[in-house]
């Protein structure tokens, strides 16, 4: 069983991390709180536990895994190892739908995210669709990506007031704190589809690692591969980022932390990097709620701040080590 | 085990005519050498058996069945495809990187598998690099290793760009006397060589492209003739026998300039 020791030991640790994240909180109450003697004690502790801490916590992890899980899927696509969500633009539409709904008052902010997310993988499509070649998709995407930054910064210009620009702002440095159900409920449907569609990539990626004639002679159909990886991401990250705001980094970060770990095998790196991303997501937010010190620190703050080194010292060793 | 047939293929590439309706045929058992002056279309007439590209006019048959019609992981089976170059950007080990020709087989790491890989290694003596980062490997390792690639598949016809080019003369020998083998075990092989000392002596048949066009086909010795050599390439050859074997070698250009470069449209 030394084999999927990787595997073990990262569901192993997600599962503590789950239990960790459940008993921690601004309240100093514990999960078995909620079966105390004292009923007002015991409501008060379910409330919390049911209502704030698992929805909190299951968001979390969902999206954590979308970034973890797409990050190795385009870095496999596209064979760069630079490559993550941000890249093919759907994370800044997802964000551009969001900001455009609350800047509307649209029905959902939640519900437009989604809805950029979707028109960036049709927008992808008609792009990069018919031509061959991932060059043009990678293209497309910063080109896409670009636009809806330009976007948004634009609806912050015009915002009619300072407050609003402000709810933006912090909106977009994204979080899980204070997340109901109905995030998730809105949120999980489009998510699971996308690890679906994402999940179902792994053959075709193994074969890319050879590059794309030898993926297609190996039967490979690369408009397939392409499309499912634009609107699995479009559906899970897109969704992710809808409710949670933009997090940079982690989709970036976590499949190259754990690529040699698990022989640079692109059909254990997906399920894997779907783990260590639920993972470094969870943590985070875990570390946020324990220092708590004045506003609460934000998560895509805390893992940009993270990331970015990280980041830095990735393209350090690519150009200098061998 | 069945025949590849090319039957009056042409493609047409941004208003080039890159292939010219190419009429040639792999029979099981046939070591095919494909060769010409660079940019005469030996490539492309490989990658559209492969099922890399469409030709425009005419189609590719397998025993008789057209290639379009195959589904794509019977052609995958049936089709091995080794290009021109081919690099991974994961330091993956050598034996998955060769394990990925079983990927049109299921892929899984069934014993039949796990043998293929194994005779495969083998077969191009490169198993003690098996657990080695495949990136980490010198040009002409790299080379062996895809060359094992596309032996793992199995299939009944392989379809080699240039397996020798990295290679130094001993592998060269080597992969050439490995290709004679799997044609004597039955399998069909075209292989683009740019080596004409190589096609003279190792191929059965060799096919003469240049400019898109089939200038000849048959076997090798009387198909490498020195008017052939000279209208294809602008050569005139040193030649001999060894033996049963004939002796080719490239030694002096002839009058006139090369046609490679000037694009006939």
């Amino acid at each position: 069983m030394t084999y999927y020791r990787t595997e073990a030991a990262l569901a192993l640790s997600l599962l503590v991390l789950i239990a960790v994240s459940t008993a921690i909180g601004p309240t100093a109450l514990m999960p078995w709180d909620s079966l105390s003697a004292d009923p007002v004690r015991a409501m008060l502790a379910r409330t919390i536990l049911v209502d704030i801490r698992l929805p909190r916590t299951v968001l979390a992890v969902l999206a954590g895994a979308s970034l973890g899980l797409s990050g190795a899927v385009l870095q496999g696509l596209m064979r760069n190892p630079l490559a993550d969500p941000g890249v093919i633009g759907v994370s800044s539409m997802a964000a551009l739908g969001s900001v455009l709904a609350f800047y509307f008052g649209l029905w959902s902010v939640a519900g437009g995210g989604i809805v950029g997310a979707l028109c960036a993988a049709l927008l992808l499509m008609i792009l990069a669709g018919r031509a061959p070649g991932i060059l043009t998709l990678m293209l497309a995407g910063v080109a896409l990506s670009s636009l809806a930054v330009a976007l948004t910064a634009l609806a912050l210009n015009l915002a009619p007031s300072p407050l609003a620009a402000y709810e933006i702002m912090v909106w977009l440095m994204g979080s899980v704190a204070d997340r109901s159900w109905i995030h998730v409920e809105t949120a999980a449907p489009f998510i699971l589809v996308g690890w679906g569609l994402l999940f179902a990539t792994g053959r075709g990626l193994a074969a890319l690692a050879l590059g794309e004639d030898v993926a297609r002679s190996l039967g490979i159909n690369l408009g397939r591969l392409r499309m499912m990886a634009i609107v699995g991401t479009a559906g899970c990250v897109g969704a992710s980022v809808a409710v949670t705001g933009s997090i940079g980094f982690v989709g970036l970060v976590v499949p190259h932390l754990l690529r040699p770990l698990v022989g640079h095998d692109s059909r254990r790196l997906l399920p894997v990097s779907a783990l260590g991303g639920a993972i470094l997501l969870l943590a985070a937010d875990c570390v946020i709620r324990l220092v708590a010190v004045g506003p609460e620190l934000k998560l895509g703050v805390a893992t940009a701040l993270v990331g970015a080194p990280f980041f830095l010292a990735l393209v350090l060793r690519l150009r200098g080590g061998p | 085990m069945s025949a590849l047939v090319w039957e009056s293929v042409s493609l047409r590439r941004g208003g080039r005519l890159v292939l010219a309706e190419i009429a040639l045929r792999v029979e099981p058992g046939e070591l095919l050498g494909l060769v010409g002056p660079n940019g005469a279309g030996k490539s492309t007439a490989l990658r559209c058996a492969a099922g890399l590209e469409r030709p425009s006019a005419g189609q590719i048959t397998l025993g008789g069945v057209p290639l379009d019609s195959l589904d794509t992981a019977a052609r995958a089976r049936a089709v091995a495809f080794l290009p021109q170059q081919a690099q991974s950007v994961w330091p993956i080990p050598v034996e998955a990187a060769v394990a990925l020709g079983r990927l049109p087989h299921g892929g899984g790491g069934t014993r039949r598998d796990r043998d293929a890989v194994d005779k495969a290694l083998e077969a191009v003596g490169i198993t003690p690099l098996r657990h080695r980062p495949i990136t980490a490997l010198s040009g002409g390792e790299r080379a062996l290793a895809l060359l094992a690639r596309t032996l793992a598949v199995e299939s009944d016809l392989l379809l080699l760009d240039e397996p020798c080019a990295a290679l130094d003369p001993h592998h060269r020998l080597a992969v050439m006397e490995l290709l004679g083998h799997l044609a004597a075990a039955g399998r069909g092989i075209a292989v683009v060589l740019h080596d004409l000392a190589l096609a003279a002596r190792f191929c059965h048949r060799v096919a003469v492209l240049s400019d898109g066009k089939l200038l000849a086909a048959g076997p090798s010795e009387a198909t490498l003739s020195d008017a052939l050599l000279a209208q294809a390439f602008g050569i005139r050859a040193h030649r001999g026998r060894i033996g049963e074997e004939s002796l080719l070698i490239p030694w002096q250009r002839t009058a006139g300039p090369h046609p490679a470069g000037e694009e006939q449209d």
